[in-house]
């Protein structure tokens, strides 16, 4: 290696002057000068003030970023949606607890006989004759009374509509069914012009022929 | 007693402790800042590539591939990447501007173009002798004003600084003894050789 290598790296403290260095810098003035010019350039460079550091905005990016992979990363996600996560998290057991409690203080308040069961809704006769008017949504005098800790509007008139409901879906409510074929005791069509007022034919008779029209032509010539 | 720098990085890679970097960072940052504001002498730049360079950092810490090996040279290490990344962004500065390298006069186009520092007239003293050895410095050519920056700023050995640069330790010591050399001719040139003071015999 160079003697001025060995000479700059004496100047920065990387190497001791061995005494075969320091008798050659005495006796050689260019070797000499030199070590005094770099001497001369590192105490100007030593005394250079210091310059200002990264801007602090910087230096804290770079310490957000250094958090491990496995933990939250506030650059990633909104900072304030993880601290509402942390804040909300116990909500869940909360409401639970609460609904518990509840029911526990609700089951106390009602006796522990059987509940009477509800009477059987009175058949309600049901029409669909497009004269008569629909029956109104009213509920069946009998039927069960809406609770006294509901009586939300709503609540009663859904109530209503489910006994309505309950009462034409029984079939004992139902009209009685129309006879239908040929065991059925009579014309089911209107009855012919000088009939009996009754309306009844002769039982055996054979049905009578319908009155010729005008026109027939053979009721004409006849 | 302070932890040593392989204690603190050994806690970050370990345990994640971030404490432990944030330590690191504290303790080397304006090193690290100055060797970038040497070599780019324009702060917000300088800023940019020191984010940089610590994003490189942290990935390569964090991932099991990273290119850090835990031999006790963390700052040689990141001295690398704060090189890498410098010479990164003046290559794509380069063919951005789309300019000769050569401004006519022998001087490469980079080193006419102005330092945003202040001007020493509108400084106190010590900014003023900091800023016409920033000048001389940036005229230097870029191979020797590197290894000036390295040693002065980060005080790397230069045995670190030759690694680093992948150069026989030979050349890197060549370097900086011109780099001294220039420096010290360009003082005696610009006539100001009050910012050299008294040096001990």
């Amino acid at each position: 290696m160079d003697d001025r290598h060995r000479l700059l790296q004496h100047l920065y403290g990387e190497r001791p002057l061995s005494e075969r260095l320091a008798r050659r810098l005495d006796a050689d003035p260019a070797l000499r000068r030199e070590y005094e010019a770099m001497r001369t350039a590192k105490a100007a460079l030593d005394r250079r003030p210091p310059s200002t550091g990264p801007a602090p905005d910087a230096v804290a990016r770079v310490l957000q970023a250094a958090r491990p992979p496995s933990g939250p990363r506030p650059g990633d996600r909104p900072a304030r949606r993880s601290r509402r996560r942390v804040a909300w998290r116990p909500l869940p057991v909360a409401a639970g607890l609460a609904v518990l409690l509840v029911a526990v203080w609700v089951s106390s308040l009602v006796p522990t006989g059987p509940a009477p069961a509800p009477p059987p809704a009175e058949p309600v006769a049901v029409s669909f004759s497009p004269a008569q008017p629909a029956a109104p949504d009213r509920p069946a005098a009998n039927e069960p009374a809406v609770p006294a800790w509901d009586r939300g509007a709503e609540v009663v008139r859904l109530h209503r509509r489910l006994s309505l409901v309950r009462s034409r879906s029984t079939p004992a409510g139902w009209a009685p069914a129309l006879p239908v074929g040929p065991s059925a005791p009579g014309p089911i069509g209107p009855a012919p012009s000088g009939s009996a007022p009754s309306g009844s034919a002769p039982s055996g008779s054979a049905p009578s022929a319908p009155p010729p029209g005008p026109s027939d032509p053979s009721a004409s010539s006849r | 007693m302070q932890p040593t720098t392989g204690e603190l990085v050994q806690a970050y890679l370990e345990r994640g402790d971030e404490a432990a970097f944030r330590q690191l960072v504290l303790r080397h940052k304006d090193r690290i800042f100055g060797f970038l504001m040497g070599m780019v002498k324009n702060r917000s730049v300088a800023n940019d590539l020191f984010q940089e360079t610590f994003l490189r950092v942290i990935s390569a810490m964090q991932s099991a591939d990273g290119s850090y090996v835990h031999d006790g040279r963390w700052l040689a290490w990141v001295m690398r990447i704060a090189r890498n990344t410098t010479v990164d962004h003046l290559r794509r500065q380069k063919r951005r501007a789309r300019v000769p390298d050569d401004s006519g006069d022998g001087r490469p186009f980079w080193e006419t173009v102005p330092a945003s520092e202040p001007s020493a007239h509108e400084v106190l003293h010590r900014a003023e002798q900091r800023a016409v050895l920033d000048s001389h410095i940036q005229r230097l050519p870029p191979e020797q004003r590197e290894v000036l920056l390295l040693r002065q700023e980060t005080d790397l050995t230069f045995r670190e600084i030759a690694e680093l640069t992948d150069t026989p330790l030979n050349t890197a010591l060549g370097r900086m003894r011109y780099a001294l050399r220039n420096l010290r001719k360009m003082i005696e040139a610009s006539g100001q050789e009050s910012v050299v003071g008294s040096v001990d015999p």
